[in-house]
């Protein structure tokens, strides 16, 4: 609460001049969330917040002038959580529906509709929200898939490192694979990053056919994308963690000599499996995560159900952070 | 319980040498782990390639009056062969490859049957913990099945044990902590966990299916309405398939800049694979690793 307060005055009151065109790149999460106050308040619909860790998401977000937020959920228990969190939820705009399926539709669609800048999710599983956001791009003819963009903010690497595709796509195939690839290098676009880089994850041993089959496909991936002109992007030297920080040589000896500043911006796994367990390693190392789909209307934050309020928060601000941004580019993506 | 690599050499040091080979030798061998784990007491240096070479290099190195063995095969190929042969036929030994594994090594030195029973763990110091965290499988088996499951996790129990870990937890992960059957691994980590549950894998337990928030915070599975002793605790994390074992552990290794050391269970004879992303000094502790594997399961 006292770091969102001070960001607000550093935003607001002692006049920080925050640069908001879109040549600037945002380093980390510090800088999403200054910017997302210097440019608040954005219309946020918040599906099913009526969990504590949820509510006070949006009540540190309101309070922090990032949203004006509208809620879809079962007014008692919205009222319940708002009350653990001491958050008085009178004054906000509270749509009454309990069933999941429909709290998506309608979310997804106020996004689609323009009545909002972003959706968020609250406690219902996210599958209802990809299926919503999926029926809506192919009802318009948009978008054949959607894909999960998780970012990290790593202390020391300069900037945000993206893993995708964690959440839509179990074993995306290659044109898949692609439209993930450029949804993650768009998002980098809107980050302020005019050639993000992007590493094609295979695990890359030849041990049988099968793994030579995946990792031909990456390597088909990296070649296809180091058409920069085409594709606005560069190419990661290597399919596996280690060789892209360090080559196919050997590593080094010492520990503190790895310098995981050769992390591009987006890593795309192989599988939904890889991405899942490999974007929340930040629970194991202490890293700083966001998750965000993007969809041809705007930002949808999808938060996991056991994140805390301050990650939440955090994950609203990138959202509106985003969405200002595609504002100022002028529309759909 | 061993709970840094350094306890896991100190535990090394305790028996005679082992035995351990290197075939062909050339100069982009890694020798200088063999050279240091014998130095420590852990390994007897077998060096087979042309023997003058041999000699010079060691020369060079002032490892001249090392205690070793060099067998005079100038041959590169009769060279490994002898070396396959050596290993497999002592058992208690180890083949240290001179480069790193490709499959054509891997289905020379194993037939299909080995490989089966064979599994990949990679070792690394937990993160903030004071202990040791094995996950597996992190090289071998691209899309297991319920059955090389089943081998992948008595495989990592066993080296558990033998790194003194009492009634290991095991997390079985997957995508997501419920069962889904358009994810075959919730399914295959349901099953290991009932089997560990009506104690098929003896004294361990072993939760699944859980997602990585749920496998490695206490306070992230009671938010999810999961209640294990696992969570946030786990001593082996069972990976869905190889290349999530292969993100997983790089990542931890090399962006949380975690020590890493990998050993092949279930061979009955030591193969390092010699994996160019293990640092030399963690080779050394590869060599400990498997010594300690091949003492336990040679009953030396």
């Amino acid at each position: 609460m006292r770091f969102y307060t001070n960001l607000a005055r550093d935003a607001r009151d002692c006049n920080v001049k925050i640069k908001t065109d879109n040549n600037v790149k945002l380093k980390n999460f510090d800088d999403v969330e200054k910017l997302a106050v210097s440019k608040g308040p954005g219309k946020m619909v918040v599906l099913a917040p009526e969990d504590i860790e949820f509510i006070k998401a949006v009540k540190i977000s309101k309070q922090n002038g990032i949203i004006e937020p509208i809620l879809i959920g079962n007014p008692e228990k919205l009222k319940k959580a708002g009350n653990e969190a001491q958050f008085d939820i009178s004054g906000i705009q509270i749509i009454n529906e309990s069933d999941p399926q429909k709290i998506a539709d309608l979310g997804v669609s106020m996004l689609f509709d323009k009545e909002v800048d972003i959706t968020g999710k609250g406690q219902i599983p996210t599958s209802y929200i990809y299926r919503s956001i999926l029926k809506k791009e192919k009802a318009l003819g948009k978008k054949k898939t959607i894909s999960v963009n998780s970012i990290w903010d790593i202390p020391d690497v300069g900037h945000p490192v993206s893993i995708t595709d964690p959440g839509v796509n179990i074993l995306p195939d290659y044109e898949t694979k692609k439209e993930i690839a450029l949804s993650g290098i768009t998002l980098f676009h809107l980050l302020g990053y005019k050639t993000p880089e992007i590493g094609f994850l295979a695990g890359n041993i030849n041990i049988s056919d099968t793994a030579q089959a995946a990792y031909s496909e990456s390597v088909r991936l990296a070649e296809e994308f180091s058409d920069t002109d085409q594709y606005k992007c560069k190419v990661a030297n290597g399919f596996s963690i280690a060789e892209i920080l360090f080559g196919k040589g050997n590593a080094p000896d010492h520990i503190e000599q790895i310098d995981i500043i050769r992390l591009p911006h987006i890593l795309l796994v192989p599988n939904l499996e890889a991405g899942n367990i490999l974007s929340k390693i930040d629970l194991f190392l202490g890293f700083k995560r966001c998750s965000v789909i993007l969809s041809s209307a705007g930002p949808v934050m999808v938060p996991s159900r056991s994140d805390i309020s301050s990650s939440i928060a955090r994950e609203i601000a990138l959202g509106i952070t985003l969405s200002n941004r595609l504002r100022e580019i002028g529309g759909d993506i | 319980m061993m709970q840094t690599f350094s306890d896991i050499i100190d535990a090394a040091k305790h028996n005679n040498p082992i035995k351990t080979l290197i075939a062909p030798f050339h100069d982009n061998a890694p020798l200088d782990a063999l050279l240091n784990a014998s130095e420590l007491g852990i390994c007897y240096p077998v060096i087979i390639g042309n023997k003058k070479t041999i000699l010079k290099h060691l020369q060079r190195l002032n490892y001249d009056n090392l205690p070793c063995e060099i067998i005079n095969e100038p041959d590169a190929k009769k060279a490994r062969e002898l070396a396959i042969s050596l290993v497999k036929e002592e058992q208690h030994s180890i083949l240290m490859m001179d480069q790193p594994c490709h499959e054509a090594d891997m289905t020379v030195i194993f037939n299909k049957k080995e490989i089966k029973k064979t599994s990949h763990i990679s070792v690394l110091k937990a993160p903030g913990q004071d202990k040791l965290i094995l996950i597996s499988d992190t090289f071998l088996h691209i899309k297991p099945d319920i059955k090389q499951k089943i081998t992948i996790t008595q495989n990592a129990l066993k080296l558990a044990l033998i790194l003194k870990i009492d009634k290991p937890k095991a997390a079985a992960l997957s995508a997501i902590e419920y069962v889904n059957p358009a994810i075959p691994s919730t399914i295959d980590a349901a099953i290991l966990s009932k089997m560990s549950q009506r104690k098929q894998f003896g004294e361990c337990l072993i939760e699944g299916p859980l997602d990585i928030d749920t496998a490695v915070s206490s306070d992230a599975a009671k938010r999810k309405g999961i209640k294990s002793p696992v969570t946030g605790d786990a001593d082996i994390y069972i990976a869905p398939e190889r290349e999530t074992g292969i993100s997983l552990s790089q990542t931890l290794a090399f962006v949380g800049k975690l020590p890493m050391a990998c050993v092949l269970m279930g061979t009955g004879y030591g193969v390092i694979l010699n994996l160019p992303f293990i640092s030399k000094s963690n080779k050394v502790v590869e060599i400990a690793l498997l010594k300690l594997v091949l003492q336990a399961e040679n009953g030396k």
